[in-house]
Parts: C-alpha cells; structure tokens; sequence
C-alpha cells in the first residue's frame, strides 16, 4: 500500500506545479475556478483541494494524476507530460547548477535529516535564505544539484556529527528513507541481498562513484566506491557510505543476521569496504 | 477525460459500498471522514477532497483512472476484498488469464524495465490500473493471456512512455535472461544464424504459443520469420487479431538485442509485415551482416 502524501505535502507540490508552468496564484486559481486567496491556501496546507480540482489540474496542465498520488514529481519517465520549460522558475543559486552530479533522490538522506532537526519550515526557510536555493525544486525527485550545494548544506547543518549517523541507523529502514525502492528492499532475504539490489540502482541517483562488487561469496562481499568526479559527499560525513552499506542489514527478512563493515582502503579518489555477515 | 469526475467518483464509492456491503462507519474509516459525513459524500453533498479519494485508491487497489473510464471489474475487487477485507490477498483479474498463451516472463520483463528506469512505485500502479498485484507476477512461468500485454504496453504509452522506450523494454529482455534458463541455452550457440534457428524453432514454442514463428529465410547474412496467428486462439478469445503495432515494436526490440548473448552486436530489425497494417500474418527482416564481437 502507498503512503499517502500529507496536506503539506500536496501543497507544496502544487506550488511546485504551478512554478513549473510559470503560473501566478491568480492564473492558477483560474484554471481551479477558486480564489487566488484559496491558491494560497492549498498551497500551505491550510485548505485541502477537491478530487475534482485537482482532476482538472492534472487535465488542463497535463500533470499525470501519479504526481498526486506519489506525492511527488518523477519526471524520470513522464517527461513528455510535464511542461518542463527550465529550471528558471526556481530560484537556484548559479553556482550549484553546473557539473550536476547528484539527483535529488542521492541526497534526500541529508534533506530528511534537516527537517528532522530542524523542523521541515525551518530547513525550507534556511535553505531558501542561506543557500539562495527554492526549497521547492528539491520536491523533483529528478533535480539536479551539484557537490558544492553539498558542501554548503553541510555548513549549515551539522552532518558532521554522531547524530546524523545515529539518525541515519535509526530511520534507514523506515518507508520514507528509501522511498520508492523501500518495499523493493524490504523482500530482501539477506543484507547482501539488499546491498546488491541497492548496488544495481544507485548509479541512477547519483553519479559521483563507479561502484563495484570484487567479491560475492555468501558471507563475504567487497565493495569498492571509486570516485569519478571532484564532489564533497566523502568530505562531509566521514564513513556515511560505511553505515550506509551496515543499515541494509534492517531490510534483511533474516532478523538474526548482523552485518560488519570494515573499511579496506581510503585514498583520496577510492573508498573499499569489507563486509562480513554472521 | 470527463471534467466533471466527481459523479464517477460518488458512483464508485456507491457500488462499492453495496458490492462490499460495507457500513458508513467502515466506509468512512477507509475514506478517513467522519461517519456522519459519509452520507454526505455518497450524495454528493460534500466534495471528495484529494485525501478521501487517495485513501480510497490504496483501499479498494484501483487507479483513478479505472474510475473515470469506468473500467473497475467488481467482481475482482470483492474477491480480492471480500477474503481478508483489506484487499490485499491475490485475486488474479480472469479477464487476463483465461486462454493464457504467454508466458508471464515477458511481461515481467516490461515491468522490471519499469521499476529499473521509473521506480518500484511506478511498477506497482501500473498493475494497480488492472486490479493486480506485484506478488500476481512472481512466478515466470505461470501464463496469461494476449490481450494483457496489448493493454499493458497501450496504457504504458497513453502515460508518456515513447515508442524508443517500448522498444528499449524488448531491448531490457537480453539483460533479464542473460543469467537464466534462457541465456545458459543462447550463449552456447556460435552464430546468429543458429541462434535464430534455435529462437525460432525451439526456444519461442515455450514461451508464446499465440503464434506460430516459421523461418522464411535463414542465411549468413540475414533472416526472415514469420508469425502466423494460432488460429485455436483466436477461437477461443473471439477476436480477428492478436497483438497490437506496439507488442511488434516491442518484440523486434527483444529480436534486437539477441546477439548478445553471443557477445556480439545488435541484429537490425525491421517488421515487414503486420497483421495490424491489414498484411495476413507478421514478419520480422533481421540483418546481420558484419556481426561483429564485442569487445570489452
């Protein structure tokens, strides 16, 4: 079953979809035949759309009626239906656009852990006024950002600490962090099992490393990250990636199995993990 | 698309209550509105919001679009709902299975493309558009009939998939059997034209039974199949033809990618013929002259 996306939730996607098309509350409130002061409304989550509005929505702008459903925009596949005229609708810093090698889906880890700690009004408020970036272009799951909006969101929140590790350990395995592949994850017989399938998808999330398996045995696998860009991902957790691959363990449908991970090689350009399950 | 849905909605709603004989207060938990309101909702008094209707989707496994095209099979939905009343047991739609010459592994096939380039959510509402289940597609060998993976690939495309992307879910079938039955059989062959005549005379008559592949032409260079119409299956689904112009655009993707199993380039495709182009059967022209090996 589908999580059901919040009131705040369809709200700001709505604004998302109205930024898109370059609409103004008043042009949107046309094509709703409402007010533009239940517009604004929508859009806070204070005043929740009918069906039927947001039918004629999906139909007048040829938004596909999943966007609703899902809670989010994907345009990895419906590209055609989504007008996408650039991304100049949204405000986003200059310098976080060029050599774009993380999708919004890479780094929802570090965005979950903001609003978690800071509220989800507060982490949209510090991110649309420190970083200069529309919290809103963050809600496509296919935006582009690069390693230095990276950089600059570990500068405001401190990722460097025990806590986000231990936030990390603790909502891993929940039905929000990995989103869509968490019921993939979730049939999973082994943490290996899971590790693989995790393996297999990442590179469409995000871009930073080759990633590779040098050994698959049944209780040992070796993982090796080889970096391909200049980004700050490494820089800005030491040993994310480590506790990243040790959660999968949470997927497992072995509940006794307990993973270790230890780190082989670090070098600048290339990360290598041992994992072990007992 | 009607513009005016809510009627479609309000009739769901009513038929489902009485199909399902479900209270007002069971109705309006699944719908999260409070009990008093639920008559209200049923006569159209208050407006469905976007939560009543999501919550009533995840409930009673249907997509919104099945209600506005008034295509939802109340028989499914009370067998599926009926046995536990969550609708989560597996109730497979007979409308697909009756007269099933497929395997299932092709359209496993499509929906793993689906989850590999969109997500495991986008593979679960497209089966949620007929009825099904992820679990009704995990055993490759049980069949299903033809008319599923016409409608699947016809709704697939009314949503934004391009006809390259169908094609390229043909083309995703080499990296599905690379590692099974299938592939262990295909890569012990040499040459593409015993890995066609091996395709075409064996191998296909266990998985598509809806037609019968004869080869019209087999040389060093190039191959000509063609696919004749079981007439059994016809008979017994009461149609003229089977398949449709996007299973055949699909299928000369899986006829594309052949060769790797052998490690070498793509075969070109081109349909010849088509049964859909008013032709008497389908025909695939597979060149491969100057197949090259792959180098890695």
């Amino acid at each position: 079953m589908l999580k059901v996306p919040t009131r705040k939730e369809i709200g700001a996607l709505l604004k998302v979809i109205r930024k898109i098309n370059g609409l103004t509350q008043i042009q949107m409130a046309k094509i709703l035949h409402v007010s533009q002061a239940s517009i604004s409304k929508f859009e806070d989550g204070i005043l929740e759309m009918s069906a039927s509005e947001m039918i004629r929505l999906c139909e007048e702008l040829k938004v596909p009626y999943e966007a609703f459903v899902k809670g989010y925009l994907d345009n990895k596949i419906n590209a055609d239906f989504m007008p996408r005229k650039d991304v100049s609708n949204f405000t986003v810093r200059r310098e976080y656009l060029p050599n774009c090698i993380y999708n919004v889906r890479a780094i929802r880890p570090f965005l979950q852990y903001m609003e978690s700690t800071l509220g989800t009004e507060k982490s949209h408020k510090t991110i649309k006024e420190k970083m200069h970036v529309d919290p809103h272009y963050l809600m496509m799951m296919d935006s582009q950002v690069n390693g230095k909006f990276l950089h600059d969101l570990a500068e405001l929140v401190p990722f460097k600490n025990k806590n986000f590790l231990t936030y990390l350990r603790e909502d891993f395995c929940t039905d929000t962090f990995h989103g869509d592949c968490h019921t993939l994850y979730t049939k999973s017989t082994s943490s290996f099992d899971a590790i693989r399938k995790y393996l297999k998808r990442s590179s469409l999330y995000e871009t930073e490393f080759e990633r590779e398996i040098e050994l698959d045995k049944d209780d040992r696998m070796v993982v090796t990250y080889q970096k391909k860009n200049e980004s700050a991902l490494d820089h800005i957790v030491p040993g994310y990636h480590g506790i990243f691959l040790e959660n999968f363990v949470g997927y497992s449908m072995n509940k006794d199995e307990k993973l270790e991970v230890k780190t082989l090689l670090k070098t600048d350009s290339k990360i290598q993990f041992e994992l072990t399950a007992c | 698309m009607k513009t005016s849905p809510d009627r479609e909605i309000i009739q769901f709603l009513n038929r489902s209550r009485i199909i399902l004989n479900l209270e007002d207060k069971h109705l309006g938990e699944l719908l999260q509105v409070k009990t008093r309101d639920v008559r209200h909702v049923l006569s159209g008094k208050r407006s469905v919001t976007i939560h009543n209707l999501l919550h009533a989707l995840n409930h009673f496994h249907v997509s919104l679009e099945a209600i506005l095209e008034d295509r939802v099979d109340y028989k499914v939905l009370e067998a599926q709902f009926k046995q536990n009343g969550t609708g989560e047991s597996g109730e497979f739609n007979e409308y697909y299975t009756k007269n099933g010459h497929n395997k299932k592994r092709s359209v496993i096939n499509i929906l793993n493309y689906i989850e590999k380039h969109g997500s495991i959510e986008d593979k679960f509402l497209i089966l949620r558009d007929f009825q099904m289940k992820l679990s009704d597609f995990d055993n490759p060998d049980e069949t299903i009939n033809n008319r599923f993976i016409v409608e699947l690939l016809d709704r697939l495309f009314k949503r934004g998939y391009s006809l390259k992307e169908i094609m390229a879910m043909g083309e995703f079938s080499y990296e599905c059997n690379k590692d099974g039955e299938l592939g262990q059989s295909l890569n012990r062959l040499r040459s593409p034209k015993e890995l066609l005549a091996y395709m075409f005379e064996v191998s296909v008559k266990k998985y598509d039974t809806n037609y019968q592949y004869k080869i019209n032409k087999l040389t060093d260079e190039l191959c000509e199949v063609e696919l004749h119409q079981n007439p059994d299956v016809l008979d017994a689904m009461k149609v003229d033809k089977l398949g449709s112009p996007l299973v055949s655009l699909m299928k000369s993707g899986v006829i594309k990618t052949l060769p790797s199993f052998l490690g070498m380039d793509d075969f070109d495709v081109k349909i010849g013929k088509s049964i859909h182009a008013g032709d008497e059967h389908c025909s695939y022209l597979i060149q491969y002259k100057n197949q090259h090996k792959v180098l890695h």
